[in-house]
């Protein structure tokens, strides 16, 4: 079976949607930050299928970018989770309510 | 040659500066080198002027030097241009010359101050801008020195500034010029707008004297005449914009010789001499509202000046009268004339002044004539000086005045206008009856100080009275024939429509005048060697307050600023604060209204953002 264009972009649409229904039904900052990079890998899944469609190397580099500033990104976000949790000692997202009008 | 105007109109700036700065570092030690760096940077200039004079004097030619763009702004461009015509190089010389002598004058009379190094720099600063204003080519770089010299002439008037009444004069001064000036940028502003240029040899062109007869109603041109002639008015103190000339006597006397007599409140007669084309093209009954203020000046000052009682403010309204005269000659469209009288008006004024100046250096400050006396025994240089000056201004025959006046009064008639030669005739005894009172109670009888007083009277050095001695000179020969500049420039200036002419024999004209004049000479020393007018009745105080003039104008000037004001404040605290305010509180309110519904939970604000990606993406969808 040839993997076709249609399919992986199915897959990265399906992808995306788990990644969105993480961030809104989780309440777990850990589970919703790992949401985030499913939705980045998503993204990077389309660039790679459009780019072997077309025969196009960009996409190719700029996925490969993004890997690299991903890692950048994973490093920032768990070092906030971190300081989260040590300040609020708790997981929990409902309790960064402090914008609250 | 370029060279050399560069040099002779920027120098005064640069030794301005430099004395400036100096005197700024160390204050002791620029005091006494100031005067003479100030004093030898404009004899370069007043040599420079005559070289280049020379080049201009025998022919018809302008130079003109372009300096490079000045303003650039889409259609309207100044280019920084100096032009130097037979106009400009009278001017100039007289500048220059009379500046040098008053800058020497000025070494003697402020030898006790303990700030001239300042007072150098504020003249030099003066001849810089008078000299930029002479011979600048268009009508903005005019305005450049025209506000140049305001701006110096309020420096110095307020020179001795502790004192609150000399302040408040130079304020005066630099406030009513403002309503002239404000007319003035009008005016500029309307006449770019209708010629498309204010190059004043671009103006003169034909083309554009013809596109600017097509283009433009009358009405419109005239009005633009009236305008720039308001800005002379208060420049030159025409009725009634008069009023800060005589305040400004407060300044050092050597200042009211030059800035106050001879050259910055002619700017506005020189306005004139160069917009004679423009005025003689299209505004003949600007012109001749030109005629009326200066006939109306030239009387009323005249009069005026015959009951004051201190002596510059008698030299002061002298003035104001004689700046009518080359008024009403310039309305009438004697230009050349007008320029003459502006000329020997420059030398015997400044001698009248620097005399004045003088008496009071020798009298150790006091102003005030019937404090005076019998001063011809005391200060004999001074004197004979003075009465030079005296028979200069008064019309003593083949002195200086005699010349110019008469050429004024025969072009009146010349010209057909009999009423304002009556007006002249008139204001021209009044002339010789007020300064020949000034002689009288100063000079001649017995002296009125106490003997300890008289003790103290002292000659002024030579410094001062070598000035005087040339302007003395200059007084007497100024008129001559070889020396005119009437008839040199007669050819330069455009000639006016005559309607009537009165033709005269120009001699027996002026030699009938002269004899008038001199009988009242006679009959003055007697009446006012006798007894004292004091401005106490009724009519004479009428005439020594200036008609009140002064004080009505001042009055309304303050009323209006007082209305003013509160209008303003009314609609600053009332309607734009209330505005402010309005907004500000309205939106805090909407505001408060709007966070009651932020709940501060992250994900809401993700469903948001992809709620708001949605509608995008449908947005783009869509189209």
């Amino acid at each position: 079976m040839i993997v076709s264009l249609t399919h992986m972009m199915t897959l990265s649409f399906v992808l995306f949607l788990i990644g969105l229904a993480g961030i809104f039904i989780r309440r777990d900052v850990l589970t919703v930050f790992l949401c985030v990079e499913i939705i980045l890998n998503a993204a990077n899944l389309a660039f790679v299928a459009v780019a072997n469609a077309f025969g196009d190397e960009f996409g190719h580099v700029a996925v490969v970018t993004i890997i690299a500033i991903a890692a950048a990104e994973a490093a920032i976000g768990l070092s906030m989770v971190i300081k989260l949790h040590s300040d609020k000692k708790s997981m929990n997202l409902s309790s960064l309510n402090e914008l609250r009008g | 040659m370029e060279k050399m105007i560069l040099l002779a109109v920027f120098l005064p700036f640069l030794s301005s500066a430099l004395i400036g700065l100096w005197q700024l570092v160390c204050k002791e030690k620029a005091q006494n080198v100031a005067g003479y760096i100030a004093c030898a940077s404009i004899l370069v200039s007043f040599v420079c002027f005559a070289m280049l004079s020379n080049e201009v004097w025998s022919s018809m030619s302008t130079l003109r030097f372009e300096l490079g763009s000045w303003i650039s702004l889409g259609d309207f461009s100044v280019p920084a241009a100096l032009s130097f015509d037979k106009l400009s190089a009278t001017l100039a010389l007289v500048v220059s010359g009379i500046g040098f002598l008053i800058h020497v004058y000025s070494l003697g009379y402020m030898s006790h101050d303990e700030n001239r190094a300042k007072y150098f720099s504020y003249l030099n600063l003066f001849c810089g801008f008078m000299l930029v204003l002479i011979q600048a080519s268009s009508l903005p770089l005019l305005f450049v020195g025209w506000e140049g010299v305001g701006v110096c002439s309020f420096l110095l008037i307020g020179f001795w500034y502790t004192d609150k009444e000399k302040a408040f004069a130079g304020r005066k001064a630099f406030i009513v010029n403002r309503i002239g000036d404000a007319a003035l940028i009008v005016g500029m502003a309307l006449l770019y707008w209708v010629a498309k240029t204010l190059d004043f040899s671009v103006l003169q062109q034909a083309d554009t004297i013809t596109s600017l007869t097509q283009l433009s109603s009358p009405l419109l041109l005239e009005c633009i005449g009236i305008l720039i002639f308001v800005g002379c008015m208060g420049k030159s103190a025409q009725f009634p914009l008069y009023v800060w000339l005589p305040d400004a006597m407060a300044g050092p006397t050597p200042v009211s010789a030059l800035i106050h007599a001879a050259t910055m409140v002619t700017a506005g007669v020189y306005v004139l001499a160069r917009m004679s084309g423009f005025y003689v093209e299209f505004a003949p009954h600007a012109l001749s509202l030109v005629a009326f203020v200066g006939a109306t000046t030239a009387f009323f000052a005249a009069t005026i000046a015959v009951f004051q009682k201190d002596i510059k403010k008698v030299l002061a309204f002298s003035t104001v009268s004689q700046l009518g005269y080359m008024m009403l000659a310039m309305g009438v469209g004697a230009f050349s004339v007008g320029v003459f009288h502006l000329v020997t008006h420059a030398y015997f004024k400044a001698l009248l002044f620097l005399g004045s100046g003088s008496v009071i250096h020798a009298l150790s400050g006091e102003q005030n004539i019937h404090n005076m006396g019998g001063l011809k025994t005391y200060i004999v240089g001074t004197t004979v000086l003075f009465f030079i000056g005296f028979g200069a201004i008064i019309g003593f025959p083949l002195m200086s005045g005699w010349f110019s006046k008469d050429l004024i009064l025969h072009s009146l008639l010349e010209t057909g206008h009999p009423m304002y030669f009556i007006v002249a005739l008139i204001s021209a005894f009044l002339t010789t009856i007020y300064m020949t009172r000034l002689c009288t109670v100063v000079f001649l009888g017995t002296p009125r100080r106490s003997p300890d007083q008289l003790r103290t009277i002292h000659e002024s050095p030579k410094v001062m009275l070598v000035p005087m001695g040339v302007l003395a000179l200059l007084s007497i020969v100024g008129g001559m024939p070889f020396l005119s500049v009437e008839h040199s420039l007669a050819n330069f200036f455009p000639t006016l429509e005559v309607e009537h002419g009165i033709h005269v024999n120009e001699h027996l004209l002026g030699w009938s005048v002269t004899f008038v004049v001199l009988i009242l000479v006679g009959l003055s020393i007697k009446v006012f060697s006798k007894k004292r007018i004091m401005a106490q009745s009724g009519l004479a105080s009428f005439f020594a307050q200036e008609y009140y003039i002064n004080r009505v104008s001042v009055g309304l000037g303050s009323v209006l600023m007082r209305v003013g004001s509160s209008v303003s404040q009314w609609f600053d605290v009332d309607i734009v604060d209330r505005i402010v305010n309005f907004v500000g509180r309205e939106l805090t309110l909407l505001s408060k209204m709007q966070s009651k519904n932020r709940s501060g939970k992250p994900q809401t604000y993700a469903a948001m953002i992809v709620f708001g990606l949605l509608i995008l993406l449908f947005c783009v969808a869509g189209v």
